[in-house]
C-alpha cells in the first residue's frame, strides 16, 4: 500500500502528542491530520492538516472534559470533519479517551472515514486509574460507541504503557510514553506500507482487529545484535500490555508484524513465532506479516496485536498495578481546567443511539449489559 | 365431574392476541373448535405496558373465538411469555425412612424440599417439573416407589420469572371478567405441542422465535434440562432493517416478510428490493444482500445467545432430534438453515401434533404455543378423571 493512502488523524490533546511524537520518528513525511478545539494545541502542532472544530461552543480552548461540550463541536464541524476523507485507503485514528474532545469527537471522525469509503483504525489510551471516576465513565462510555463504527479498536491503558516506560520522573514520563506508543504506531505502518514476503495489508489487520472480535491490545519490542530474535520475542512478551501472557490466552485473533532488515532468516520467524505460539490458546487465529527494509539491518523490531472478547479491561485491575511513584501530573495541559466547575465533570448526554421503535422501553440488557435493542450490524460495526 | 369439555388457551403475543377454542372428545383428543386473533395493542418485548389498552385486544380475540366456536368464554387458561424467565435445577436429598424402601411419602418430601427455592423477592416460581430421582449417589430413576435405598435425590427443574410483568398479564384478563385457570409458560407450551415421545427421549431445542421474545426448551436424558427467554424477537429484526435503511416501521416489516431471509446468499449480491410507498414516504430500493446482512446479524446473534446460555446451563451440545423452530419467525427464509449451523444439528420447523380442527391452527408454526396449552390442559384434566395424583408434570403457581 502507498503510503499516501495511510491518513494519520490525531483527536483531541493527547492524539495530537502521539501524532507530534509519530512524526519526530517517522523516516518520511507522512499524512498527518490533527482535529481539535484548542487552538494554541494546535498552533503547536507539527500535524501537515490542522483542523480547528468548534470554535462557538468552546471559542478555541480545549473542551476541558466536558463530553457534551465535545460532541456539539464535532456536531457543529460535521461537515469540515467529513471533508478530511476524500480518498480510499486507510485511516489511523488515534485519541486519548476520558477528555472531553478525544472521547466525543473520535466517533464523528470514525464515521467520517467509514463514509469516504476507508478503512479506519482506532487507537486509544485509557486514563489513569488516579485521574478518577468521571474520567474513566466518559472513556468507558465512549467505548462501545467507537468500536460501532470502526474497523478496529485498539485500546492502551495509560497505566500499563507508563509502566512499559519505568520512567519515575513525570517531566520524562510524558514525551516517554508518546514515543513508546508512537513507536509501536509506526512499527504498524511500516507493515502496511514496506514491501514483506508474508503481506499482512489493511484487509488483513481489520480481520484481526473486527470489532467483534473484541478489543485489541497493542505490544511491541525492539532488539538488536546477535541474538535479536530471542531477546526480542522475551521483551515482548514481559510487556505489560501483554499482562503477563493473559491477553494472548484469551485473544481471538493475533497479528505479529516483523520488521527487520535484509538478513531477516526463516529461522528468525521461527524462532519469534514459537514462544508466542506456546503462550496463546489453541484456537487463536494467528496472522504473521513481515517486512524488510535496509534501515532495519541487524535490528528487529516486533509488534503485537492481540484482540480478545470483553467491553474494558477492568480499572480496578489497572489501578492496581499502578506504578506507585507517579503522582498527579504537572505538566500544563494535562489534566485541562475544568471550567472553574469546582472539578466535577457533567454527565455526558448519551442518545439512545439506533434505539427507534424502543427508544422509550427500559432497555434489553445482555448478560454482559450490551443493550439488545440497538441494531446488532451496528454493535458489531457491519457495513452495509 | 367438573373438569371442562372446553377449553380455551389465550396468549398475549407482542405481535396479536390468541385465543384457541378446544373441545376434549371422550378418547382424549383434542379438536380445534374456535380461533379468535386480533393485532395487539399495550404489548411490548412481550410484556403488558398498558393494562387497560392490553384488556382490550384480549376481549376482541375472545369475542371472535366465541363466535367461531359457538360458546361462551368465561375461563382461560394464559400463555405467559416475557424476557425475564429463567431456570434452575434445584435438588431436593431426603433420607429413606420405612427400612430402606421408598414410599411415596418420600417422594413427595423429597419433591416439597426441591422446590423449595430461594428467588429475590421481585421473581416468582412458575413451574417447578421433576427431572430425575437419584437413589444413593447413583441410579437415575423416573419412577422410584418401592425401590430400594438409603438416601432419595430428586432434581427439580425451577421455572421462573419477574413477578410484576407476569401479574400485569394476567391482570389484563382478569380485568374483563375472566378467570384465569392456570398459567403456562409459552416456551413449555410450545415444546408440549410439536414434540413427539421420540424426539423428547433423544434430546431437542424447541426455539419459539416470537415477535417481542425469543423461548427455549431443552430437553436432554428423556428430560426437560433447561428454558428460559431471550429479551429480542422479530420487532427487534424490524426496527434494525427501519434504522438501517431509514425507512417507515410498516415497510420495514412488509419488506421483512417478503423479502427477508436469515441467511445472506451469493445470489442476493447483486439484487435490489422495492419498498412501497406509503404515508410521507416515497418509496424506494434498498439492495437485498445488505437487508439480509441486517436480518443475518441480528438471527444469528440471537441464537448464539441460546447456545451460550445452554451451555452455561450444561445442556450436551450434541441433541439426537436437533432443532424444531416455532412461533411466527419460524416463517423466515433460511432460518433452518442458520439455525443448523450455529447449533451444528439439524433444524426443522415445528407443526403442532396431536389436535386437528381449524387447518389454520393446526399448520402454522405459529399456533404452537396456545395448541400446547390445550394440550396441557386436557392431559390435567384427563390425569384428574382418572383420579391419579397429579404426576407433577407441571404446576402452575396460581394452584399452589
Amino acid at each position: 500500500m502507498d503510503s499516501n493512502e495511510i491518513l494519520i488523524v490525531g483527536v483531541g490533546g493527547a492524539g495530537g502528542r502521539l501524532v507530534d511524537a509519530l512524526a519526530v520518528l517517522a523516516p518520511t513525511a507522512l499524512r498527518t491530520v490533527m482535529i481539535d478545539t484548542d487552538s494554541k494545541a494546535l498552533a503547536a502542532s507539527r500535524a501537515v492538516t490542522k483542523l480547528q472544530i468548534g470554535t462557538s461552543v468552546v471559542k478555541g480552548n480545549g473542551a476541558g472534559g466536558d463530553g457534551a461540550k465535545g460532541r456539539r463541536a464535532a456536531n457543529e464541524d460535521v461537515e469540515m470533519i467529513r471533508g478530511l476523507f476524500v480518498s480510499t485507503g486507510m485511516a489511523v485514528v488515534v485519541t486519548g479517551l476520558g477528555g472531553g474532545t478525544g472521547s466525543t469527537v473520535t466517533t464523528e471522525v470514525l464515521k467520517a472515514a467509514g463514509l469516504a469509503g476507508m478503512t479506519s483504525l482506532c487507537f486509544a489510551t485509557q486514563p489513569f486509574g488516579f485521574e478518577g471516576a468521571p474520567r474513566t465513565a466518559l472513556a468507558r462510555a465512549a467505548v462501545p460507541e467507537i468500536r460501532a463504527v470502526t474497523d478496529g479498536l485498539i485500546l492502551v491503558p495509560n497505566d500499563k504503557l507508563f509502566e512499559s516506560v519505568g520512567s519515575d520522573s513525570i517531566s520524562e514520563a510524558f514525551p516517554k510514553a508518546d514515543t513508546a506508543l508512537a513507536t509501536g504506531l509506526l512499527a504498524l505502518w511500516q507493515l502496511l506500507t514496506r514491501p514483506g514476503y508474508l503481506n499482512a495489508g489493511p484487509a488483513e489487520l481489520a480481520h484481526v482487529t473486527r470489532p467483534e472480535r473484541g478489543i485489541a491490545s497493542l505490544a511491541w519490542a525492539e532488539a538488536r545484535g546477535r541474538r535479536r530474535a530471542e531477546s526480542a520475542v522475551k521483551q515482548l512478551l514481559a510487556h505489560p500490555m501483554i499482562e503477563g501472557g493473559a491477553v494472548l490466552n484469551d485473544c481471538r485473533s493475533l497479528l505479529v508484524s516483523i520488521v527487520g532488515g535484509e538478513d531477516l532468516t526463516l529461522k528468525d520467524l521461527g524462532d519469534i513465532m514459537e514462544p508466542i505460539k506456546a503462550v496463546c490458546n489453541d484456537e487463536v487465529d494467528i496472522t504473521v506479516g513481515t517486512s524488510v527494509d535496509s534501515e532495519w539491518k541487524s535490528r528487529l523490531l516486533l509488534t503485537l496485536i492481540a484482540t480478545r472478547p470483553g467491553g474494558w479491561s477492568t480499572p480496578e485491575a489497572r489501578a492496581n498495578t499502578l506504578e506507585p511513584t507517579l503522582t498527579l501530573p504537572t505538566r500544563a495541559d494535562a489534566p485541562p481546567p475544568r471550567n472553574g466547575r469546582g472539578g466535577v465533570q457533567t454527565t455526558m448526554q448519551l442518545e439512545p443511539a439506533g434505539r427507534g421503535r424502543f427508544k422509550n422501553t427500559d432497555p434489553t440488557l445482555m448478560d454482559g449489559g450490551e443493550d439488545l435493542d440497538i441494531p446488532t450490524y451496528q454493535r458489531r460495526g457491519i457495513r452495509l | 365431574m367438573p373438569a371442562p369439555p372446553v377449553i380455551v388457551a389465550l396468549e398475549l403475543g407482542t405481535s396479536r392476541v390468541l385465543a384457541l377454542v378446544g373441545e376434549i372428545r371422550e378418547d382424549g383428543h383434542v379438536m380445534i373448535i374456535g380461533i379468535g386473533e386480533q393485532p395487539s395493542q399495550g404489548i411490548s418485548k412481550g410484556q403488558v405496558v398498558d393494562i387497560e389498552a392490553a384488556s382490550e385486544a384480549v376481549r376482541a380475540a375472545l369475542s371472535a373465538a366465541e363466535e367461531a366456536a359457538e360458546v361462551t368464554i368465561r375461563h382461560v387458561i394464559l400463555a405467559i411469555s416475557g424476557g425475564h424467565v429463567r431456570s434452575q435445577v434445584n435438588r431436593g436429598v431426603v433420607p429413606v425412612l420405612d427400612r430402606g424402601e421408598i414410599s411415596r411419602v418420600d417422594m413427595d418430601k423429597a419433591m416439597n424440599v426441591a422446590k423449595a427455592v430461594n428467588m429475590p423477592t421481585d421473581r416468582e416460581v412458575l413451574h417447578t417439573i421433576c427431572q430425575h430421582y437419584c437413589i444413593d449417589d447413583h441410579q437415575r430413576v423416573i419412577s422410584p416407589e418401592g425401590m430400594e435405598g438409603a438416601k432419595l435425590e430428586l432434581d427439580m427443574l425451577v421455572v421462573h420469572g419477574l413477578r410484576a410483568p407476569m401479574r400485569n398479564t394476567i391482570k389484563a384478563v382478569e380485568d374483563i371478567m375472566i378467570e384465569v385457570r392456570d398459567v403456562v409458560y409459552a416456551g413449555l407450551g410450545s415444546a408440549l405441542s410439536v414434540l413427539s415421545p421420540e424426539q423428547k427421549k433423544g434430546g431437542v431445542l424447541v426455539i419459539d422465535l416470537g415477535a417481542g421474545t425469543t423461548e427455549y426448551v431443552a430437553y436432554a436424558g428423556g428430560v426437560i434440562a433447561a428454558t428460559g427467554a431471550i429479551g429480542v424477537g422479530g420487532d427487534h429484526v424490524t426496527n434494525d432493517i427501519a434504522l438501517a435503511f431509514g425507512i417507515p416501521e410498516r415497510q420495514a416489516e412488509r419488506c421483512k416478510r417478503e423479502h427477508g431471509g436469515a441467511m445472506v446468499t451469493d445470489d442476493s449480491l447483486d439484487g435490489n428490493v422495492p419498498i412501497a410507498p406509503g404515508v410521507g414516504f416515497g418509496g424506494r430500493s434498498i439492495a437485498q444482500h445488505s437487508l439480509l446482512t441486517v436480518i443475518h446479524a441480528r438471527m444469528d446473534e440471537t441464537l448464539r445467545m441460546i447456545r451460550r446460555r445452554l451451555k452455561e446451563d450444561g445442556v450436551p451440545s450434541h441433541l439426537a432430534a436437533g432443532v424444531v423452530l416455532v412461533g411466527g419467525g419460524a416463517h423466515m427464509a433460511q432460518i433452518t438453515e442458520l439455525a443448523s449451523e450455529v447449533f451444528g444439528m439439524p433444524c426443522e420447523v415445528g407443526k403442532p401434533r396431536d389436535v386437528s380442527g381449524l387447518a389454520t391452527a393446526t399448520e402454522g408454526p405459529e399456533y404452537a404455543t396456545c395448541s400446547g396449552l390445550i394440550q396441557y390442559a386436557s392431559k390435567q384434566w384427563q390425569n384428574q378423571r382418572r383420579s391419579k395424583p397429579l404426576g407433577g408434570l407441571f404446576r402452575g403457581f396460581l394452584k399452589r
